[in-house]
């Protein structure tokens, strides 16, 4: 990433930080936006490389950053179980929840913990499949963290990496 | 992946309109009155009744001319859409194009509006009370078809403190007609069995307004009862949420609708398509009563079509004979409502409810028609769905 691009990436950060409130609301909806403006944006890159271990390849990246980006999150939410607000827990609960989701998106791909590996004609469905798991009418759309920092976090995972 | 500048730079954007959403105040959303009083025509005397006969307002661009049916007059098919909009609905296509759920929710209700003959059909979107979070706006907007015309809309508030669709409810009793048959058609997000808490408010931009299945349930009841004596108040009730076909969802609205319309599991927000109706109002009218399953198993399989050529998650779409299915939970309550989280807690994992002991298998001599089709991936990739209903884990 260029260093201009990185300094008004650390600006938006910093604004949003700033700005977020402590329990999203209209907010939010920005963040969650740019979420899944990001997991389209890979699905696309999917589907325009032509060699399927190249498709792979990109998408097992794009897989593991966010496992370990969600697990690193869900680290720093805060102490202990015990210390933590209700809302705090909820956050790393919705974290950690997606980081397993994530990892078992990952080991699909590559076939295994027990499931079927992916195979080469099915991966820009599996793109796809992949988006539309945040894209279900549960409540805030299935992917929903109640800190806007938190998702804020996420988004600078896939857009700095 | 890299970001491009253009990234970098509508999140600077972003967070300058965040800060700005911050410092906005609360003024009141104002109502744009469109629409003949029907109230004055009824109790106010002859100019008024004279308004209604006489064609529109000329003010409103929107307005039919000499289509609005005088209040009162009968109309044979009545649709009501209550579609959801403060809350995350964008998705994106197969084309990799954005998409806002919501709104296209609304442009399926305006077709079935425009094309469904001589039904009376009401639009209620609800929408985000704050304009790029800065800007108070009205947040919510009510359109009425008749016979196929426009014949007007209204701004309202969806005031801070009241259930959800109370409002909605109040516009309908002043402008709705008698309706020989009724149909009600809810898109949003599930609905959390008990109010969310702040932290994950349903309506983004209106947290502290109330909704959930209780609150839901009196709305619906708030929608007043249907012209057929000793008959529930709505034909077809349709839900077009995540969830909506649980047990707990389905006892508590089967004292309202001949049939429910729902998706046990998750729906992606490419949503129930509600456009077959254009088709069956010609083709089998609902004047008979055996007609109304027949409409439900349609617009169930349309929808299921729909969803399964779209996506790749799970597609679940049931319809529940809704006396059949309550008596069928009424005498399996023990399993299901003893269950942790059986009225749905919100955000709980859901399982089958076939799956706990003493249920049952349910299915269809529980009145229930299920269309399932499980993911192309995932670890429920070769999953069976038998009894029709979700219950929360």
């Amino acid at each position: 990433m260029h260093g201009f691009q990185r300094f008004l990436a650390i600006c938006a950060f910093c604004a949003i930080s700033a700005a977020a409130p402590a329990k999203a609301s209209a907010g939010s909806g920005f963040l969650e936006e740019r979420y899944h403006a990001a997991l389209n944006d890979m699905v696309q890159q999917v589907r325009q490389i032509p060699d399927p271990a190249a498709k792979r390849e990109h998408l097992e990246y794009f897989l593991t950053r966010m496992q370990h980006g969600l697990q690193k999150a869900a680290a720093e939410t805060g102490g202990s179980p015990g210390a933590l607000s209700q809302a705090q827990q909820a956050d790393r609960a919705s974290l950690t929840a997606l980081a397993e989701k994530y990892a078992a998106y990952a080991s699909e791909l590559n076939g295994i913990a027990g499931f079927t590996r992916v195979p080469d004609a099915g991966l820009d469905e599996f793109a796809g499949y992949v988006r539309q798991g945040s894209e279900q009418a549960a409540i805030g759309g299935g992917v929903y963290i109640s800190s806007g920092v938190l998702i804020l976090i996420l988004i600078l995972i896939i857009l700095l990496t | 992946m890299r970001m491009g500048t253009g990234h970098a730079i509508r999140m600077v954007a972003a967070a300058t309109s965040l800060f700005a959403w911050g410092c906005g105040g609360s003024k009141p959303a104002t109502a744009l009155q469109a629409l003949p009083d029907p109230s004055r025509a009824a109790h106010s005397g002859p100019a008024a009744a004279v308004a209604d006969a006489a064609p529109p307002a000329p003010s409103s661009p929107d307005l039919g001319n000499s289509q609005v049916s005088p209040v009162g007059d009968t109309v044979p098919l009545q649709f009501i859409y209550v579609i959801h909009g403060d809350a995350g609905y964008s998705y994106y296509g197969r084309d990799g194009k954005r998409r806002q759920a919501d709104e296209e929710a609304v442009a399926q209700a305006k077709t079935v509006a425009r094309e469904a003959g001589d039904a009376q059909v009401f639009l209620f979107h609800q929408r985000p009370h704050r304009f790029l979070g800065m800007v108070p706006a009205d947040d919510g907007l009510m359109r009425l078809y008749r016979n196929g015309k426009l014949a007007g809309s209204e701004k309202y508030a969806r005031s801070g403190t009241r259930d959800a669709m109370q409002a909605e409810g109040e516009l309908y009793r002043k402008y709705a007609s008698p309706a020989r048959h009724r149909i009600f058609l809810y898109f949003g997000h599930e609905i959390p069995a008990d109010s969310a808490p702040a932290s994950r408010p349903y309506s983004r931009s209106k947290p502290r307004l109330a909704f959930n299945l209780a609150s839901f349930t009196e709305a619906v009841h708030g929608f007043g009862p249907g012209l057929r004596p000793d008959a529930k108040p709505f034909d077809l009730l349709v839900l077009s949420t995540c969830h909506g076909g649980t047990a707990a969802v389905t006892s508590a609205l089967a004292p309202y609708a001949d049939f429910l319309l729902a998706s046990p599991g998750d729906l992606h927000l490419t949503y129930l398509d509600s456009r077959a109706s254009v088709r069956l109002v010609r083709e089998r009218p609902l004047s008979a009563d055996a007609n109304v399953e027949s409409w439900g198993k349609t617009l169930a399989s349309d929808s299921f079509a729909q969803l399964c050529e779209n996506t790749a998650t799970s597609v679940t779409v049931a319809l529940y004979e809704t006396d059949k299915a309550a008596a069928y939970l009424q005498a399996h309550r023990d399993a299901w409502a003893g269950a942790p989280g059986a009225a749905g807690a919100s955000g709980d994992a859901y399982r089958d409810c076939a799956a706990i002991p003493g249920f049952g298998p349910g299915g269809l001599e529980a009145g229930v028609t299920l269309l399932y089709r499980a993911p192309l991936f995932g670890a429920d990739k070769g999953k069976t769905f038998q009894s029709g209903w979700e219950c929360a884990l």
